[in-house]
């Protein structure tokens, strides 16, 4: 039974991508509403990290699925992908937890460590996407989108460009969360395919 | 799988039949696809971007535009400011009978500028011209604040429209702490301490009405030498000064030890706050000039008469050669004391492992003359180079420029932009002057071939030929051929009517942006 259940979580934690896109997304929100309550941004940036961990999550759970059918280029993605995100989340602990930035000012790891990460990821989900394997649990109306916004991404993690870097950085999240409701209505149809055949078959029987 | 379609052909992917039935899921983003949806995405960031007069731009600025994470590499600065030191009195610079061995060694692990001079004298418009990075030049606007205030055009307080260095990098997150005891700043409407969570005013300097008068300073002012152009202003520092240091014991007790000391205590509370911009501003070697006893013995082997500790500021004819010199001696020996205890300052720097992350600047304001042109103090219509000629150096932790020297006309409002630059933060619209930090990078600023500065009525300019200073309406001109005559010695004004006239015009009218105002 607890195989099962554990299994079960595993084959659809990629759907953790859909809250952890979607608060990616909600970022200029908070850090909007951060600013406004408490006149930073920082309040905000220290309850960022959750995004990155459940993207991250997510982006293991469809790794799973998919990882017999796997190819290297799509490993190595989503190897970049997942370093990109860890080191964004190292860098969000480190700069707002931990304050490491605050005694190595000059070489500020924490914060370049997370402005890096966001490039890798952008890199690496780009990378992760364009090379899904065919056949995989991810249909390519999930994954178009998700490029555009990997693009985004990388296009607003490069530089600040305002408003501008903003809805990009908003694309980015929902790529996420497009490719993990994606899944989601895959396998929704799929569960509905299987119960019509399994029935099919019980009639038949 | 791919299906040939015979010679000259494009070869495209045959689809499994499954793949077909199932429509998109299940295929491999193919290139086709991928250049598709880039070029989709690209369009439609460009229509985002050019989207500049429609609807869809004005929702754009609906979005907040913060969305990175503010930080970054950063650096502490520490501003050094010290006040009447002659370019000349440091070894570095040539000097060698006077003892300045925390400089001279600082200025091997720094950018040495040879060409520096104020954008304005004296003291406050220096200190304005460094705190708001603008010119203060050509005194326009210019109204003295209250009735005892120095009645010289441009010395007042930072206008209320400027900002200021610290109010800036307040606002990125630097911890800002101030120490000086340059008098003129304490008075809470000259704003100097603008944009400081943590400021300092060591008290008693020259002037400051700090302490009342009493009858142990009248005791001191007979063995004090008084006399000259300005006998009523100079008595009247002196019998202040003598009664705010009154009790002086200890060497800690003077001025330049207190500054140095305090700021020394700062740097500790600074380094819990980084990333922290400190001024330090000594107002020593300034005149007064009574440095214990140990340091004018390294510059003079005694004196009978009244002390001459002050100069009087006008032509030096009252004073005799044995005076001059045994004033010129005690005021080597305050600029020793100060670097004394600056390098007690850079010591605790250095210990505190500060110095390995932050940038360090350090300079004068201006000089003071001892009678090398015939006159002794700050006179405006004197600028020759014992007076406007300053020092200025920039230290990089990371050793950028070490040993290196400068032709550039470095200048006090360069520094503001200079730190603002070295920071990564975007300069104020307000900001005149030039970043200095690209020479670091081995890139040259802004091109500066001539230099405008002025003095209450009195303006300077030079260029890599000739230095001239005049009134401010162009009149009583003196003039020197700087390759023949770098000392300024001969006025060759008279012979050379269209050079004056082309530096005055091109040069101090073009900087001023029209006729000089007059007051």
């Amino acid at each position: 039974m607890l195989r099962r259940l554990s299994s079960f979580l595993l084959k659809w934690s990629g759907l953790l991508c859909v809250p952890g896109g979607a608060l990616w997304a909600l970022s200029p929100m908070g850090i909007y509403l951060s600013n406004f309550a408490f006149h930073t941004p920082n309040v905000f940036w220290k309850m960022f990290w959750p995004a990155p961990l459940l993207i991250l999550l997510g982006l293991a759970g469809l790794q799973l699925r998919q990882a017999e059918r796997s190819s290297i280029l799509n490993k190595l993605g989503f190897l970049v992908a997942t370093l990109g995100l860890v080191m964004i989340m190292a860098g969000d602990i480190g700069l707002y937890w931990l304050g490491i930035d605050d005694i190595f000012i000059v070489t500020a790891p924490a914060y370049n460590a997370f402005r890096l990460g966001l490039l890798v990821l952008a890199v690496g989900s780009i990378l992760f996407a364009v090379t899904a394997p065919r056949d995989g649990d991810l249909p390519t109306w999930g994954l178009l989108p998700f490029v555009v916004g990997s693009l985004c991404g990388l296009v607003s993690f490069s530089r600040d460009l305002g408003s501008f870097g903003a809805v990009l950085w908003i694309l980015f999240g929902v790529g996420w969360t497009w490719l993990g409701l994606s899944l989601a209505v895959e396998g929704f149809f799929a569960f509905l395919r299987k119960r019509r055949t399994a029935s099919g078959v019980a009639v038949k029987q | 799988m791919w299906r040939a379609r015979g010679p000259g052909e494009v070869r495209v992917p045959l689809l499994p039949t499954r793949v077909r039935r199932r429509g998109l899921k299940g295929r491999t983003l193919t290139r086709r696809d991928f250049l598709k949806v880039a070029g989709a995405g690209a369009a439609g960031a460009t229509m985002l971007g050019a989207a500049g007069c429609g609807t869809l731009a004005n929702s754009i600025t609906q979005v907040p535009d913060e969305y990175l994470p503010s930080g970054g590499s950063r650096m502490n600065v520490i501003v050094v400011i010290i006040d009447s030191l002659r370019r000349d009195h440091l070894g570095v610079y040539g000097n060698d009978w006077i003892k300045t061995p925390n400089l001279d060694a600082l200025a091997k692990e720094s950018l040495r500028f040879d060409r520096s001079y104020p954008e304005s004298l004296p003291t406050i418009l220096a200190r304005r011209a460094i705190h708001t990075g603008t010119r203060t030049f050509p005194f326009r606007d210019w109204q003295k604040w209250y009735a005892e205030d120095v009645n010289l055009w441009g010395w007042q307080p930072i206008p209320r429209g400027q900002v200021t260095l610290a109010e800036i990098l307040l606002g990125e997150g630097f911890y800002n702490l101030m120490v000086t005891d340059t008098l003129h700043q304490f008075r809470p409407f000259y704003d100097m301490h603008r944009g400081f969570h943590a400021f300092d005013f060591i008290r008693g300097q020259e002037r400051d009405l700090f302490r009342p008068l009493s009858p142990a300073s009248e005791k001191k002012m007979q063995d004090t030498l008084i006399g000259g152009p300005n006998a009523s202003h100079s008595e009247e520092i002196m019998r202040q000064y003598w009664a705010n240091t009154i009790g002086r014991e200890r060497e800690e007790d003077w001025f330049a030890p207190q500054v140095f000391t305090k700021a020394a205590e700062y740097l500790e509370m600074a380094k819990e706050a980084q990333p922290f911009f400190m001024l330090v501003d000594s107002y020593d070697p300034h005149e007064p000039w009574d440095p214990p006893q140990k340091y004018i013995d390294l510059y003079s082997d005694g004196f009978d008469g009244p002390e001459p500790v002050t100069s009087s500021s006008g032509p030096s004819d009252w004073l005799t050669e044995a005076q001059l010199k045994r004033m010129h001696a005690r005021y080597s020996a305050e600029v020793t004391m100060t670097d004394h205890w600056l390098g007690h300052f850079l010591d605790k720097a250095q210990g505190l492992g500060i110095l390995d992350n932050t940038m360090l600047i350090v300079l004068s304001d201006h000089g003071h003359a001892f009678g090398e042109h015939g006159y002794a103090g700050k006179v405006a219509s004197a600028l020759y180079p014992e007076l406007t000629d300053t020092f200025f150096f920039i230290r990089h932790p990371g050793g950028k420029g070490a040993g290196e020297r400068s032709d550039y006309y470095a200048s006090t409002h360069d520094i503001a932009p200079t730190i603002l630059g070295s920071m990564g933060v975007e300069r104020h619209p307000q900001m005149e002057g030039q970043d200095l930090s690209v020479l670091l990078e081995g890139k040259e600023p802004g091109a500066r071939p001539h230099f405008t500065a002025g003095y209450h009525d009195h303006v300077l300019t030079r260029d890599d030929k000739y230095a001239m200073f005049s009134l401010y309406d162009g009149s009583n001109p003196y003039l020197f051929d700087l390759d023949q005559d770098p000392k300024m010695d001969k006025n060759i004004a008279s012979s050379n009517p269209a050079v004056v006239k082309k530096m005055f015009n091109e040069y101090v009218l073009k900087d001023a942006g029209g006729p000089l105002p007059h007051y």
